[in-house]
C-alpha cells in the first residue's frame, strides 16, 4: 500500500512547557479519507500545519509520498490543497477572481483556471455570487470560496480544517458529496472536523486526538465496536413534563428537554426499571436506544480525558 | 496514484497574478491611498512655500523631490508595514505559503502594489509643487526608474517593519517614525544637517532617491550622481529584499 503521509514520532513544542503534539505516529494511505477528531486545543491544527509544511516538527518527521517534508516545501505546496480554519483573507477579490487566481498560482493556464473555477462555483452553489467581493459574503459563503480554492487544480491530497463550519445543512451535504466524489477519484483527504456525525459518511479511518496525543485510531466501525459494550439512550421529555429525574439529568443534555447517555448493556435492566415508572413514561415524548455512533465514541474519549485531568 | 498536479507557475507569471491580487485592494481603498499619499506631502510643500517665501530653485527642487519621496514613503513604509503586520497576525501568508509560488514573488507583488498606490500622490505633489514654487520641472522617463528604485527600497523597509513588529499597531507606529525620518532627512539638504544626522541620512535609501529625483527634475543629471545614487538604491533594494524574503519564511 502506498502511503500519502507517514508521521513518525512528531512532537511540537512551543517555549519550554507547551507541547502541542506529543509523539504522534500515523500513516495515511494514498486515496484514503482520514479524519482527525478532538476537542479544541487537542493539537489537530498544529499537526495539520506541519503536514502542509507551514511549520516544522520540533522532533520527528513527516513524509509525503515517501519524501520527507521540509519547512515551506514547494513539493507539498504543489500536491496538497489546504483549507485553513481561518477564513480566506482575499476580501478585495471577486469570488471568481479568488478561485481563478488560486488556480493560476497552482500552475493552471488562464483558460483551465477559468473553467475549473466556474465548475467549482457551480458545485458549491456560488455561481450566482461569482462577481461579488469575497469580503461581502456571509461566513458560510466565505467558507465555500475557501473550499473551492482548496479544490481547484485537483491536488492529489486535500487537507481540510473544519470544511463545514458555518454552513447550512444543504451546503454541508453538498460539501460531503463533493468530498465523496473526490474520494472516488482517488484523492487523499485529511479532514479535521467537529462535525463527527456527518463526517462519518465519508471517513475511512479516524484518529482521536487529546492533549496532543493520538488516543484512538481505526475505522469508524472498529472504534464503535470498541464501545459496543455500551448503547446510547436518547430521551426527549414533553414540554409540560416536570423536572427530569436525577438519573436522566446525569446524561448529556443535547436539547432543552433532550438527554443522551451511554448505558452499559449490563445496566439496561436498571434503565428499563426507571423507564417503567408511570410518571416518567407519561412525561416521555420520544425514546431511542441505539448502537453508539462515532460521535459517542469521540465523546466517550473526551469525557475519559477530562476525568483523567480531574 | 498518478501524480497529476499541474506544474508550478514560473516566477514571472506568478508575480503578475499576485500583483493583480494585491492591486485589487485599490477597489475599496483607492480614495484612502490617494488622499493619504498626497495630502501630507502637498501640505508640507505648501507650508514650506508659505514660510520660506520664494526659495532658490535648488532648494525648491529639494523640497519637491523630498515630498515626492515622502509620498512614496507613506504608502511604502507606514501603510505597508501595517498591512504586512496585519497579514501576519491574520495568517494571510498561510494562503500564499501553501501554494507553489516562491515567497519572493509574493513579497515583490506586495511591494510593487504599494508602490503603485503612491503614483497618484506623486502626480499631485509634482503638480502642486511646480505651481506653488513656480519652478519648471523636467518630467522625463528617467523619473520612473528613480521612483521605482526608491519605492522598492522603501517598501523593503516597510515590509521588514511589518514582519518584525509584534502587531499591526506597533508596525504602524514604527512605520510612522521611519517615515518622519525620511521626511526630515530627505527634505533638509545634507549641508544643513548636524553631522550625526548626516550618517543617519546616508543610511536611508530615501536620501539617494531625493538627490536623484532633484537632479532629474532640474534636467541636469551628472553621470556620477546617476551611477552612485542608482547603485545605492539597487543595493538597498537587493539587501532589503533578501532580508524580507528570508524573514517571510518564518512568518506563521
Amino acid at each position: 500500500m502506498r502511503h500519502a503521509f507517514e508521521i513518525r514520532d512528531v512532537c511540537k513544542t512551543y517555549g519550554k512547557d507547551v507541547r502541542a503534539n506529543d509523539s504522534v505516529n500515523l500513516t495515511i494511505a494514498a486515496g484514503e479519507v482520514f479524519g482527525i477528531l478532538g476537542p479544541n486545543g487537542a493539537g489537530k491544527s498544529t499537526l495539520v500545519q506541519q503536514m502542509v509544511a507551514l511549520s516544522a516538527p520540533t522532533t520527528g518527521e513527516i513524509r509525503l509520498f515517501g519524501e520527507r517534508i521540509r519547512p515551506h516545501d514547494r513539493r507539498v505546496r504543489q500536491r496538497v490543497g489546504y483549507l485553513a480554519q481561518r477564513p480566506l483573507a482575499l476580501y478585495d477579490l471577486k469570488v471568481r477572481e479568488a478561485v481563478v487566481a488560486t488556480g493560476r498560482l497552482r500552475g493552471l493556464s488562464a483558460g483551465q483556471a477559468e473553467r475549473g473555477a466556474l465548475e467549482l462555483l457551480h458545485a458549491v452553489g456560488l455561481a450566482d455570487r461569482q462577481n461579488r467581493l469575497v469580503g461581502s459574503l456571509s461566513g458560510g459563503e466565505h467558507r465555500l470560496v475557501g473550499l473551492a480554492t482548496a479544490l481547484i487544480g485537483q491536488p492529489d491530497v486535500l487537507i481540510l480544517d473544519e470544511p463545514t463550519n458555518e454552513l447550512d445543512p444543504v451546503a454541508r451535504r453538498t460539501v460531503w458529496d463533493m468530498l465523496l466524489a473526490r474520494r472516488a477519484a482517488g484523492t487523499t483527504i485529511v479532514l479535521v472536523t467537529h462535525n463527527v456525525l456527518e463526517a462519518e459518511r465519508v471517513l475511512g479511518r479516524v484518529a482521536i486526538m487529546m492533549q496532543g496525543r493520538i488516543v484512538a485510531i481505526g475505522s469508524p466501525g472498529e472504534l464503535k465496536e470498541s464501545a459496543m459494550a455500551q448503547v446510547r439512550l436518547e430521551v426527549s421529555l414533553r414540554e409540560d413534563a416536570p423536572v427530569a429525574p436525577e438519573w436522566l439529568a446525569q446524561g448529556r443534555r443535547i436539547g432543552e428537554r433532550r438527554f443522551s447517555m451511554s448505558v452499559r448493556r449490563s445496566g439496561l435492566r436498571e434503565v428499563f426499571a426507571h423507564l417503567g415508572d408511570p410518571a416518567l413514561s407519561a412525561a416521555i415524548d420520544d425514546l431511542r436506544l441505539t448502537s453508539p455512533s462515532l460521535e459517542d465514541v469521540y465523546v466517550a474519549y473526551q469525557e475519559k480525558g477530562e476525568r483523567t485531568d480531574g | 496514484m498518478a501524480d497529476h498536479a499541474p506544474k508550478a507557475p514560473g516566477v514571472l507569471s506568478a508575480f503578475w497574478v499576485l500583483l493583480g491580487m494585491q492591486l485589487a485592494r485599490a477597489r475599496r481603498s483607492w480614495r484612502q491611498y490617494l488622499i493619504v499619499s498626497s495630502a501630507m506631502p502637498t501640505g508640507i510643500a505648501i507650508l514650506l512655500r508659505a514660510m520660506l517665501g520664494r526659495p532658490d530653485p535648488s532648494l525648491a527642487l529639494q523640497i519637491i523631490s523630498g515630498n515626492v519621496v515622502l509620498s512614496v514613503a507613506i504608502t511604502a513604509i507606514a501603510m505597508l508595514a501595517q498591512q504586512v503586520a496585519w497579514m501576519r497576525q491574520n495568517r494571510t501568508f498561510d494562503y500564499y505559503q501553501t501554494l507553489p509560488v516562491p515567497n519572493g514573488a509574493v513579497i515583490l507583488a506586495i511591494l510593487f502594489a504599494y508602490l503603485l498606490f503612491a503614483l497618484p500622490g506623486i502626480g499631485v505633489v509634482l503638480l502642486v509643487g511646480a505651481l506653488s514654487y513656480g519652478v519648471h520641472l523636467h518630467i522625463t522617463w528617467g523619473i520612473v526608474p528613480a521612483v521605482l528604485g526608491t519605492g522598492v527600497a522603501l517598501s523593503g523597509i516597510g515590509a521588514l517593519l511589518g514582519i518584525t513588529a509584534r502587531d499591526g499597531e506597533l508596525a504602524g507606529l514604527t512605520g510612522n517614525l521611519v517615515m518622519m525620518a525620511v521626511l526630515f532627512l530627505g527634505i533638509i539638504p545634507a549641508a544643513r544637517l548636524p553631522k550625526a544626522l548626516v550618517a543617519l541620512s546616508d543610511a536611508l535609501p530615501s536620501t539617494y532617491g531625493v538627490r536623484l529625483l532633484g537632479h532629474l527634475l532640474a534636467g541636469h543629471l551628472p553621470p556620477g550622481v546617476w551611477l552612485l545614487d542608482g547603485a545605492c538604491l539597487v543595493a538597498f533594494s537587493a539587501v532589503l529584499f533578501v532580508f524580507v524574503e528570508r524573514l517571510s519564511n518564518r512568518v506563521g
